[in-house]
């Protein structure tokens, strides 16, 4: 029994680290290859467009005054490479006016100083920056 | 207890003064980020940090599998088992050692850096979240990397244990850049320390000496 225990104890560790260790490399390979496999996308691939939308009663689309039938288009968006990497993100939700910052800053002519305010019920810092 | 993490101190002397050498190296770049800090961009200077992380990460990898290695060699344990004292006593008194080398590097640049962020730093605190949370992450992912080298290292071959800690760390380093500082990666490398021990706690329990 202890053996048995032992041996799952051992196959859950070494689970963990191989998952671990093996999900590094393929996120760099998916990330080195994502650029490339995008640009020999052929263009036809790359974009989706569906008329009409069927988002507007049909009554309005079967209309013969209508000039334009309602239309979805969509395009593939190819993110700036460094933004996907989470280190720039917890770099930009940290500075002022981040995502997860509690400090403005105040784009108006004040005296520079430091001072509090109360915005979306929580407390947070305000900057003065005057310009 | 303390004389077997003093004699682990004694065997791996080199690590800790290779330590005390690049945290001093790493102080004299903070402080120059600092003066430079107003004129530059800061993050070209945080991106020049990261190979220095890297180097340091291999070098604790490094001492788990030099720690591991040589025991299975000369057969340290063997002579300490005559002994009255357990291997579970050799392991942690081990494991406290890395302890002590990774706070060698990070205690010191601590306190430099809270010194430089009362002298440079605005009054509101608009950096000291993220100051934690890195030295708190430097910290778990050279722990970890010891983990590595301790698990790796427990082995005959030569080659095989150096090779696979080097490629292995330069892996998990780079779970930096791709998880950042959040929670989340804090997360990651604890798991990943508590299998690492676990599994090099049952290797180095259950093999014969």
């Amino acid at each position: 029994m202890r053996i048995l225990k032992n041996y799952y104890i051992r196959i859950t560790a070494a689970g963990i680290i191989v998952l671990i260790l093996l999900s590094l490399p393929l996120f760099w390979a998916r990330w080195f290859c994502q650029r490339p496999l995008g640009d020999i996308m052929p263009m036809d691939y790359r974009t989706v467009d569906i008329i009409t939308s069927e988002l507007v009663p049909s009554d309005i689309e079967s209309d013969p005054n209508v000039l334009r039938h309602s239309m979805v288009h969509a395009h593939i968006i190819y993110p700036e490479a460094p933004l996907t990497l989470v280190i720039a993100n917890y770099f930009a939700d940290k500075a002022p006016e981040g995502r997860l910052s509690d400090i403005f800053i105040l784009k108006q002519t004040m005296k520079a100083g430091n001072g509090y305010i109360s915005i979306k019920n929580r407390p947070v810092k305000l900057l003065l920056a005057g310009c | 207890m303390f004389t077997l993490i003093k004699r682990e101190i004694c065997d791996n002397i080199v690590y800790f003064i290779g330590a005390a050498i690049l945290t001093a190296i790493l102080i004299a770049i903070v402080i120059f980020m600092a003066y430079q800090i107003g004129r530059g961009d800061s993050v070209v200077y945080i991106g020049l940090s990261l190979p220095v992380i890297v180097i340091l990460m291999i070098g604790f990898s490094g001492m788990g599998v030099s720690q591991m290695y040589t025991d299975r060699a000369r057969k340290i344990s063997a002579f300490l088992s005559i002994l009255p004292v357990s291997r579970n006593q050799i392991l942690f008194a081990r494991i406290v050692t890395g302890i002590l080398a990774i706070l060698t590097v990070i205690l010191p640049l601590i306190a430099t850096c809270m010194a430089l962020r009362y002298l440079f730093a605005p009054p509101i605190p608009v950096l000291s979240g993220i100051f934690y949370d890195i030295f708190i992450v430097v910290f778990l992912l050279g722990f970890a990397c010891y983990c590595l080298g301790l698990m790796t290292g427990w082995t005959t071959n030569k080659i095989a244990p150096a090779m696979a800690c080097f490629v292995l760390t330069f892996i998990l380093a780079s779970l930096i850049i791709v998880k950042g500082f959040g929670p989340c990666i804090k997360g990651i490398l604890i798991l990943f320390i508590v299998a690492c021990l676990t599994r090099t706690w049952q290797k180095y329990t259950s093999t014969s000496l």
